[in-house]
């Protein structure tokens, strides 16, 4: 597990603050909302999906990188979620389930999607509007940090599909390698690598963004990622 | 072995940061790049490419979103519960809705005239495929109500409660702000003709029989000094009805407003907080996200001044 994260796991089954949901209800387990949903509570499902509607919708926009195919898949995930509630069979985390449906439905939906136009093909090919060059070394300001957004989503573009969804994953939303595994559906070993892959194909793109930030974004600033570390997770 | 005769390529380095590589292969990189500092730079730099991607903030899910697969999930609900009955039997979320027409469609498939065949859970396919002829009448039966008379609650005066069921029942749908069609089945949702004779709606859903509330997404964030004036504001321009409340929504907005159809509710904000706004003609008030009729959680309310609402809620 990378230490430096601030991803909840996966495996717990807490309530994380929802907000718009009936009465008493954020009290509730992510089981035992599920286990109301399949009893027949129509609200029950609703406060699943706002309790982690912006973790879900931040896996489904990264991997997708298009907000309005993320609607559609995160919609589409949902009601399948919904309605397939009872293949849900209590082994994982309610939450590692309702990721693996929208990584599922996210990558469906790039499948079903054009091919892409834009390649890497090394340095030399760097598009301009990617490599961003001039940026400063130390970003402290909004605008600096919208600048970093953009380059970094510009770059995960580049990336094969499923690179990307496991770096979303682990590098970006901060998940345990184990738990990205759960929810990819692969083995950790297939998510290191598929990390370790992304991460060499992203560095001419952001090799211009020095890592010196202080503590911006999803997670405090670090240092390097260990190999001790990441491999024990 | 990839660049090991000179250096290694930064994908082994990856993968020995990511601990892969083990063994003599191992320790022959590790040894490697502590006497090079080209291959120590690149390590350093691979370091920096994780740090970089933690450093982008997660994203909110935007509001209309947020509405549109709330609407979604509400019209799920309303499909699967019988008429009536508040909770379903446990014959559950598998088979929920076989047999009827509800279907969200989004703005891309509608685009494109086909019909959803998302995966979604592993090894699953839709267990409901879309007709997309079903849409045409339902559209047009949505628009007629909303053209033609308005949608009930957007009339001062109209009954709080519509029960009976209609003899000749017909779909409706709402729509979301991005244009994807909920489209309820006739058991559930139904157009009727009171005494009066102004149209309606009526729907049954998990706790009974109720009126539409229907839902904007206006994207005000209401402040404690303006609100009247925006709330005004809100009621003089066209609207776009972004959904039709659950049924708690429903029920808490008419506990709030003593059985007074409210013109609209609006899922926005209020000091930046999020918050139902729910407005009748004479006033209007500001409630949490998990208002309920047994626990309405107003947070302020403000009177207004009659305003002219003859712009009413379309379809997008």
């Amino acid at each position: 597990m990378i230490g430096r994260r601030k991803a909840e796991p996966t495996g717990t089954d807490t309530p994380t603050g929802a907000a718009g949901a009936g009465p008493g209800a954020d009290g509730l387990s992510d089981h035992e909302l599920l286990r109301r949903h399949l009893a027949g509570d129509s609200e029950a499902f609703g406060v699943l999906f706002t309790r982690h509607r912006d973790r879900l919708w931040a896996v489904a926009l990264r991997t997708v990188c298009d907000p309005e195919d993320a609607a559609d898949a995160l919609q589409e995930a949902m009601i399948s979620a919904f309605r397939r509630a009872a293949d849900f069979r209590g082994d994982s985390a309610v939450t590692t389930w309702l990721h693996r449906i929208v990584v599922n439905a996210s990558l469906d939906r790039l499948r079903r999607r054009p091919a892409r136009t834009v390649t890497w093909a090394g340095d030399e090919n760097v598009p301009e509007s990617v490599a961003g060059q001039g940026m400063p070394a130390q970003v402290t300001d909004p605008a600096g940090a919208a600048d970093i957004r953009l380059d970094v989503d510009a770059a995960l573009r580049m990336l094969p599909d499923h690179q990307r969804a496991a770096l979303v994953l682990v590098d970006m939303l901060g998940y345990p390698v184990a738990d990205a595994a759960e929810i990819l559906g692969v083995s950790a070993g297939t998510v290191k690598s598929r990390c370790a892959r992304g991460r060499a194909r992203l560095l001419p793109y952001l090799e211009h963004l020095r890592a010196n930030q202080p503590g911006t974004g999803n997670r405090p600033g670090a240092g390097s990622v260990s190999p001790q570390r990441e491999g024990g997770a | 072995m990839r660049g090991q005769a000179a250096h290694p390529d930064a994908e082994v380095l990856a993968e020995f940061r990511a601990g892969l590589i083990g063994g003599m292969r191992g320790r022959r990189l590790a040894a490697h790049v502590a006497g090079c500092s080209q291959c120590a730079a690149t390590d350093a730099r691979l370091a920096e490419v994780s740090t970089a991607l933690a450093s982008v903030p997660a994203p909110s899910l935007p509001d209309p979103v947020a509405a549109r697969i709330s609407m979604a999930l509400a019209a799920e609900a309303s499909a699967r519960a019988p008429a009536g009955s508040p909770i379903a039997a446990t014959d559950h979320a598998a088979s929920a809705g076989a047999g009827n027409s509800q279907r969200v469609v989004t703005r891309r498939d509608r685009r494109h005239g086909s019909p959803i065949r998302g995966r979604g859970a592993p090894g699953g396919r839709w267990p409901r495929p879309v007709r997309p002829a079903m849409l045409v009448p339902a559209a047009a039966v949505f628009l007629l109500l909303a053209v033609g008379g308005g949608l009930l609650l957007s009339r001062p005066g109209a009954p709080s409660r519509q029960s009976a069921p209609s003899a000749a029942r017909a779909p409706a749908i709402g729509m979301s702000p991005h244009g994807g069609l909920v489209q309820p089945g006739p058991d559930h949702m139904s157009p009727t003709t009171p005494a009066n004779g102004s149209p309606s709606i009526a729907a049954s859903g998990a706790s009974g029989a109720a009126n539409l509330v229907v839902v904007i997404a206006s994207g005000a964030d209401y402040r404690r000094g303006t609100l009247r004036s925006q709330v005004e504001t809100q009621l003089r321009k066209p609207r776009r009805a972004t959904s039709i409340a659950s049924p708690s929504l429903s029920a808490c907005a008419l506990e709030v407003t003593g059985g007074t159809p409210p013109v609209f509710v609006d899922a926005a904000r209020y000091q930046s907080r999020p918050v139902y706004v729910i407005v009748t003609h004479l006033r209007a008030w500001v409630v949490g996200t998990g208002c309920t009729a047994a626990s309405p959680d107003v947070i302020t309310s403000v009177p207004l001044r009659l305003v002219s609402t003859g712009a009413g809620i379309s379809a997008p």
